[in-house]
Protein backbone atom coordinates (compact mmCIF):
# COMPACT_ATOMS: atom_id res chain seq x y z
CA UNK A 1 0.00 0.00 0.00
CA UNK A 2 1.18 3.46 -0.89
CA UNK A 3 2.35 6.00 1.52
CA UNK A 4 -0.44 8.87 1.36
CA UNK A 5 2.29 11.42 0.38
CA UNK A 6 3.36 8.70 -2.78
CA UNK A 7 -0.38 9.17 -3.06
CA UNK A 8 -0.41 12.63 -3.26
CA UNK A 9 2.26 12.45 -5.77
CA UNK A 10 0.73 10.28 -7.91
CA UNK A 11 -2.10 12.32 -8.50
CA UNK A 12 -0.30 15.26 -8.88
CA UNK A 13 1.90 13.50 -11.79
CA UNK A 14 -1.34 12.05 -13.49
CA UNK A 15 -3.17 15.59 -13.37
CA UNK A 16 0.08 17.05 -14.73
CA UNK A 17 -0.06 14.38 -17.26
CA UNK A 18 -4.33 15.08 -17.75
CA UNK A 19 -4.76 11.52 -16.79
CA UNK A 20 -7.85 12.00 -14.86
CA UNK A 21 -8.98 8.39 -14.47
CA UNK A 22 -6.41 7.26 -12.75
CA UNK A 23 -5.86 11.11 -10.89
CA UNK A 24 -9.38 10.18 -9.26
CA UNK A 25 -8.29 6.93 -7.76
CA UNK A 26 -5.45 8.46 -6.11
CA UNK A 27 -7.59 11.17 -5.05
CA UNK A 28 -10.35 9.03 -3.58
CA UNK A 29 -7.12 6.74 -1.76
CA UNK A 30 -6.30 9.59 -0.06
CA UNK A 31 -9.49 11.12 0.86
CA UNK A 32 -10.28 7.51 2.05
CA UNK A 33 -6.74 7.45 3.64
CA UNK A 34 -7.63 10.70 5.44
CA UNK A 35 -10.99 9.83 6.48
CA UNK A 36 -9.61 6.80 7.82
CA UNK A 37 -7.15 8.20 10.06
CA UNK A 38 -9.69 10.55 11.49
CA UNK A 39 -11.91 7.67 12.64
CA UNK A 40 -9.16 6.00 13.90
CA UNK A 41 -8.57 9.15 16.27
CA UNK A 42 -11.71 9.20 17.26
CA UNK A 43 -12.18 5.58 17.98
CA UNK A 44 -9.06 6.33 20.84
CA UNK A 45 -11.18 8.36 22.58
CA UNK A 46 -12.66 7.09 25.72
CA UNK A 47 -16.98 6.51 25.06
CA UNK A 48 -17.74 7.70 28.25
CA UNK A 49 -15.93 10.15 28.89
CA UNK A 50 -18.65 12.93 29.11
CA UNK A 51 -20.81 10.58 31.64
CA UNK A 52 -17.51 10.41 34.11
CA UNK A 53 -16.76 13.92 33.78
CA UNK A 54 -20.60 14.83 34.88
CA UNK B 1 73.83 62.02 -92.51
CA UNK B 2 72.86 58.73 -91.75
CA UNK B 3 74.31 55.69 -93.38
CA UNK B 4 70.99 54.74 -95.24
CA UNK B 5 71.81 58.55 -96.68
CA UNK B 6 75.21 57.68 -97.45
CA UNK B 7 74.51 54.07 -99.20
CA UNK B 8 71.43 55.61 -101.28
CA UNK B 9 74.04 58.22 -102.46
CA UNK B 10 76.50 56.10 -103.02
CA UNK B 11 74.23 53.68 -104.85
CA UNK B 12 72.24 56.12 -106.47
CA UNK B 13 74.47 58.83 -107.48
CA UNK B 14 73.38 59.69 -110.43
CA UNK B 15 69.64 58.60 -110.42
CA UNK B 16 68.60 60.41 -107.35
CA UNK B 17 68.69 63.91 -106.38
CA UNK B 18 68.60 64.89 -102.94
CA UNK B 19 65.15 65.42 -102.41
CA UNK B 20 64.03 62.08 -103.37
CA UNK B 21 67.01 61.00 -101.02
CA UNK B 22 65.49 62.81 -98.25
CA UNK B 23 62.01 61.33 -99.36
CA UNK B 24 63.49 57.88 -98.91
CA UNK B 25 65.36 58.52 -95.89
CA UNK B 26 62.45 60.09 -94.61
CA UNK B 27 60.07 56.36 -95.09
CA UNK B 28 62.85 54.29 -94.49
CA UNK B 29 63.24 55.82 -91.01
CA UNK B 30 59.59 56.02 -90.46
CA UNK B 31 58.92 52.44 -90.95
CA UNK B 32 62.05 51.49 -89.59
CA UNK B 33 60.71 53.61 -86.56
CA UNK B 34 57.43 52.06 -86.95
CA UNK B 35 58.80 48.66 -86.88
CA UNK B 36 61.01 49.37 -83.81
CA UNK B 37 58.06 50.70 -82.17
CA UNK B 38 55.99 47.55 -83.03
CA UNK B 39 58.85 45.23 -81.72
CA UNK B 40 59.39 47.11 -78.33
CA UNK B 41 55.65 47.11 -77.91
CA UNK B 42 55.33 43.11 -78.50
CA UNK B 43 58.26 42.60 -76.30
CA UNK B 44 57.24 44.94 -73.55
CA UNK B 45 53.71 43.08 -73.71
CA UNK B 46 55.33 40.09 -73.59
CA UNK B 47 57.56 40.71 -70.80
CA UNK B 48 54.08 42.37 -68.80
CA UNK B 49 52.80 38.67 -69.40
CA UNK B 50 55.73 36.96 -68.12
CA UNK B 51 55.69 39.04 -65.09
CA UNK B 52 51.88 38.96 -64.52
CA UNK B 53 51.86 35.28 -64.59
CA UNK B 54 55.04 35.14 -62.40
CA UNK B 55 52.89 37.73 -60.09
CA UNK B 56 49.87 35.58 -60.33
CA UNK B 57 51.78 32.13 -59.30
CA UNK B 58 53.27 34.15 -56.44
CA UNK B 59 50.42 36.00 -55.46
CA UNK B 60 48.49 33.05 -55.41
CA UNK B 61 51.19 30.80 -53.98
CA UNK B 62 51.08 33.54 -51.18
CA UNK B 63 46.98 33.68 -50.48
CA UNK B 64 47.71 29.91 -50.27
CA UNK B 65 49.77 30.51 -47.75
CA UNK B 66 47.61 32.88 -46.09
CA UNK B 67 44.68 30.95 -46.19
CA UNK B 68 46.61 27.92 -45.29
CA UNK B 69 48.05 30.23 -41.71
CA UNK B 70 44.63 32.07 -41.64
CA UNK B 71 42.68 28.59 -41.67
CA UNK B 72 45.03 27.10 -39.38
CA UNK B 73 44.97 29.97 -36.85
CA UNK B 74 40.77 30.19 -37.04
CA UNK B 75 41.08 25.85 -36.67
CA UNK B 76 42.58 26.78 -33.58
CA UNK B 77 40.24 29.48 -32.30
CA UNK B 78 37.16 27.88 -33.10
CA UNK B 79 38.83 24.98 -31.45
CA UNK B 80 39.54 26.91 -28.31
CA UNK B 81 36.13 28.64 -28.17
CA UNK B 82 34.39 25.09 -28.36
CA UNK B 83 36.05 23.85 -25.45
CA UNK B 84 35.32 27.05 -23.94
CA UNK B 85 31.82 26.63 -24.73
CA UNK B 86 31.49 23.06 -23.95
CA UNK B 87 33.22 23.61 -20.72
CA UNK B 88 30.77 26.86 -19.81
CA UNK B 89 27.52 24.30 -21.15
CA UNK B 90 28.80 21.51 -19.13
CA UNK B 91 28.85 24.15 -15.69
CA UNK B 92 25.24 25.25 -17.09
CA UNK B 93 24.23 21.58 -17.26
CA UNK B 94 25.74 20.68 -13.81
CA UNK B 95 23.89 23.53 -12.30
CA UNK B 96 20.65 22.94 -13.62
CA UNK B 97 20.72 19.08 -12.90
CA UNK B 98 21.53 20.15 -9.57
CA UNK B 99 18.88 22.58 -9.24
CA UNK B 100 16.35 20.00 -10.98
CA UNK B 101 17.79 18.04 -8.11
CA UNK B 102 17.41 19.68 -5.35
CA UNK B 103 15.09 22.91 -5.85
CA UNK B 104 12.42 21.01 -7.68
CA UNK B 105 12.35 17.86 -5.09
CA UNK B 106 11.77 20.53 -2.52
CA UNK B 107 9.19 22.03 -4.60
CA UNK B 108 7.46 18.87 -5.15
CA UNK B 109 7.64 18.15 -1.47
CA UNK B 110 5.80 22.10 -0.87
CA UNK B 111 3.48 20.81 -3.32
CA UNK B 112 2.45 17.96 -1.51
CA UNK B 113 2.30 19.19 1.69
CA UNK B 114 -0.14 22.11 0.14
CA UNK B 115 -2.52 19.79 -1.57
CA UNK B 116 -2.48 17.55 1.29
CA UNK B 117 -3.14 20.49 3.43
CA UNK B 118 -6.30 21.59 1.18
CA UNK B 119 -7.85 18.20 1.38
CA UNK B 120 -7.66 18.44 5.27
CA UNK B 121 -9.01 21.73 5.28
CA UNK B 122 -11.69 20.55 3.04
CA UNK B 123 -12.90 17.14 4.68
CA UNK B 124 -12.48 18.91 7.94
CA UNK B 125 -14.90 21.60 5.93
CA UNK B 126 -17.34 18.99 4.36
CA UNK B 127 -17.03 16.41 7.34
CA UNK B 128 -16.55 18.00 10.70
CA UNK B 129 -14.15 16.05 13.29
CA UNK B 130 -17.03 16.12 15.85
CA UNK B 131 -19.28 14.08 13.43
CA UNK B 132 -17.13 11.76 12.60
CA UNK B 133 -16.29 11.66 16.39
CA UNK B 134 -20.49 11.55 17.16
CA UNK B 135 -20.95 8.89 14.58
CA UNK B 136 -17.98 6.59 15.57
CA UNK B 137 -19.26 7.00 19.83
CA UNK B 138 -22.63 5.98 18.31
CA UNK B 139 -21.25 2.77 16.01
CA UNK B 140 -19.13 1.65 19.44
CA UNK B 141 -21.96 2.36 21.77
CA UNK B 142 -24.44 0.40 19.73
CA UNK B 143 -21.66 -2.71 19.09
CA UNK B 144 -21.53 -2.33 23.08
CA UNK B 145 -25.24 -2.44 23.27
CA UNK B 146 -25.54 -5.57 21.13
CA UNK B 147 -22.43 -7.01 22.57
CA UNK B 148 -23.93 -6.92 26.09
CA UNK B 149 -26.99 -8.30 24.93
CA UNK B 150 -25.74 -11.24 23.41
CA UNK B 151 -23.86 -11.70 27.09
CA UNK B 152 -26.74 -11.51 28.79
CA UNK B 153 -29.05 -13.32 26.28
CA UNK B 154 -31.36 -10.40 26.27
CA UNK B 155 -34.15 -10.46 23.07
CA UNK B 156 -35.36 -7.03 21.64
CA UNK B 157 -38.57 -7.95 24.06
CA UNK B 158 -37.30 -8.45 27.33
CA UNK B 159 -35.07 -5.25 26.59
CA UNK B 160 -38.16 -3.72 26.12
CA UNK B 161 -40.11 -4.11 28.88
CA UNK B 162 -38.72 -5.88 32.32
CA UNK B 163 -34.62 -5.50 31.64
CA UNK B 164 -35.03 -2.09 30.82
CA UNK B 165 -36.74 -1.54 34.27
CA UNK B 166 -34.52 -3.89 35.85
CA UNK B 167 -31.41 -2.01 34.34
CA UNK B 168 -33.01 1.19 35.55
CA UNK B 169 -33.72 0.29 38.83
CA UNK B 170 -30.23 -1.48 38.90
CA UNK B 171 -28.45 2.26 38.06
CA UNK B 172 -30.52 3.83 40.72
CA UNK B 173 -29.50 1.77 43.35
CA UNK B 174 -26.03 1.81 42.09
CA UNK B 175 -25.73 5.32 41.94
CA UNK B 176 -27.79 5.64 45.45
CA UNK B 177 -25.24 3.58 46.75
CA UNK B 178 -22.22 5.55 45.42
CA UNK B 179 -23.72 8.82 47.24
CA UNK B 180 -24.46 7.00 50.61
CA UNK B 181 -20.90 5.62 50.41
CA UNK B 182 -19.67 9.17 49.70
CA UNK B 183 -21.54 10.20 52.62
CA UNK B 184 -19.95 7.66 54.97
CA UNK B 185 -16.19 8.24 54.02
CA UNK B 186 -16.72 12.02 54.91
CA UNK B 187 -18.53 10.80 58.21
CA UNK B 188 -15.66 8.45 58.33
CA UNK B 189 -13.01 11.52 57.84
CA UNK B 190 -14.72 13.81 60.13
CA UNK B 191 -14.56 10.77 62.86
CA UNK B 192 -11.41 9.41 62.38
CA UNK B 193 -9.88 13.20 62.68
CA UNK B 194 -11.60 13.89 65.48
CA UNK B 195 -10.83 11.10 67.42
CA UNK B 196 -7.11 11.63 66.53
CA UNK B 197 -7.83 14.62 68.28
CA UNK B 198 -9.67 13.36 71.36
CA UNK B 199 -6.26 11.12 71.85
CA UNK B 200 -4.31 13.84 71.18
CA UNK B 201 -6.06 15.72 74.27
CA UNK B 202 -6.68 12.99 76.14
CA UNK B 203 -2.54 12.18 75.64
CA UNK B 204 -1.57 15.34 76.90
CA UNK B 205 -4.30 16.15 79.76
CA UNK B 206 -2.83 12.62 81.44
CA UNK B 207 0.75 13.80 80.66
CA UNK B 208 0.10 17.25 82.12
CA UNK B 209 -2.26 16.54 85.17
CA UNK B 210 0.37 17.32 87.94
CA UNK B 211 1.98 20.29 85.68
CA UNK B 212 2.13 23.42 86.74
CA UNK B 213 -0.32 26.38 84.59
CA UNK B 214 2.28 27.83 83.06
CA UNK B 215 4.00 24.42 81.87
CA UNK B 216 0.69 22.79 81.20
CA UNK B 217 0.08 25.87 78.94
CA UNK B 218 3.55 25.27 77.04
CA UNK B 219 2.92 22.18 76.34
CA UNK B 220 -0.19 22.57 75.02
CA UNK B 221 0.35 25.45 73.24
CA UNK B 222 3.89 23.76 71.64
CA UNK B 223 1.93 20.52 70.52
CA UNK B 224 -1.33 22.41 68.74
CA UNK B 225 -1.43 21.37 65.43
CA UNK B 226 0.82 18.06 66.16
CA UNK B 227 0.04 14.05 65.25
CA UNK B 228 -0.36 12.01 68.34
CA UNK B 229 2.88 10.16 67.15
CA UNK B 230 5.11 13.35 66.90
CA UNK B 231 3.31 14.46 70.93
CA UNK B 232 3.99 10.73 72.18
CA UNK B 233 7.41 10.94 70.88
CA UNK B 234 8.79 14.13 71.68
CA UNK B 235 6.75 14.93 74.80
CA UNK B 236 9.43 14.26 77.17
CA UNK B 237 11.84 15.89 75.49
CA UNK B 238 9.39 19.01 75.56
CA UNK B 239 9.51 18.89 79.39
CA UNK B 240 12.98 17.75 80.03
CA UNK B 241 14.21 21.22 77.35
CA UNK B 242 10.91 23.49 79.97
CA UNK B 243 12.41 22.56 82.99
CA UNK B 244 15.89 22.81 82.00
CA UNK B 245 14.91 26.69 80.23
CA UNK B 246 13.36 27.42 84.14
CA UNK B 247 16.20 26.17 86.00
CA UNK B 248 18.05 28.59 84.24
CA UNK B 249 16.08 31.15 83.99
CA UNK B 250 15.46 30.90 87.76
CA UNK B 251 19.29 30.61 88.57
CA UNK B 252 19.57 34.14 86.38
CA UNK B 253 17.21 35.92 88.34
CA UNK B 254 19.19 34.60 91.73
CA UNK B 255 22.34 36.07 90.35
CA UNK B 256 20.37 39.37 89.73
CA UNK B 257 18.73 39.69 92.70
CA UNK B 258 22.39 39.34 94.73
CA UNK B 259 23.74 41.79 92.67
CA UNK B 260 22.30 44.50 91.95
CA UNK B 261 19.88 45.46 95.68
CA UNK B 262 19.38 48.95 93.68
CA UNK B 263 16.20 48.91 92.01
CA UNK B 264 16.22 52.49 91.40
CA UNK B 265 18.75 52.02 89.23
CA UNK B 266 17.57 48.46 87.59
CA UNK B 267 18.01 48.62 83.88
CA UNK B 268 14.78 46.97 82.11
CA UNK B 269 15.84 44.64 79.71
CA UNK B 270 13.89 44.97 76.33
CA UNK B 271 12.49 42.01 75.32
CA UNK B 272 12.40 41.45 71.69
CA UNK B 273 10.05 39.46 70.06
CA UNK B 274 10.74 37.41 67.06
CA UNK B 275 8.69 36.40 64.06
CA UNK B 276 10.60 33.89 62.29
CA UNK B 277 9.61 30.87 62.62
CA UNK B 278 12.10 27.87 63.68
CA UNK B 279 12.65 25.42 61.28
CA UNK B 280 13.80 22.48 63.18
CA UNK B 281 11.67 20.82 66.22
CA UNK B 282 14.78 21.61 68.82
CA UNK B 283 14.71 25.43 67.63
CA UNK B 284 10.81 25.41 68.55
CA UNK B 285 10.95 24.31 71.67
CA UNK B 286 13.64 26.70 72.29
CA UNK B 287 11.60 29.80 70.68
CA UNK B 288 8.88 28.88 73.00
CA UNK B 289 11.01 28.31 75.92
CA UNK B 290 12.64 31.94 75.30
CA UNK B 291 9.33 33.65 74.43
CA UNK B 292 8.06 32.29 78.11
CA UNK B 293 11.06 33.26 80.14
CA UNK B 294 9.97 33.05 83.70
Amino acid sequence: MMDQKQQIRSLVSNVIDKNYAAANKDLKAVVSEKLKKRIERSTKNNLFKNEQDN
Amino acid sequence: MSKITDLLKEVGKDVLNEDSLKQIETVFTEAVDKKADERATIATEAALAAQDDEHSTKLEQLLESIDKDHTKKLNKVVEAVDADRARKLKNVIRRYQSAINEEATGLKDVVVESVSDYLDSYIEESVPTASIEEATKNKRAYNLLKDMRKMLSVDMVLANESIREAVQDGKKTIDESRKAVEKLNTSNTDLATELQQTKKDLFIEKRIGQFDEKKSNFIRKTFTDKDLSFIEENFDYTVNMFDKKAQESLDVLKEEAIHETKTQDAQVEMVKESSDTPKSAVGFYAQELANMRL
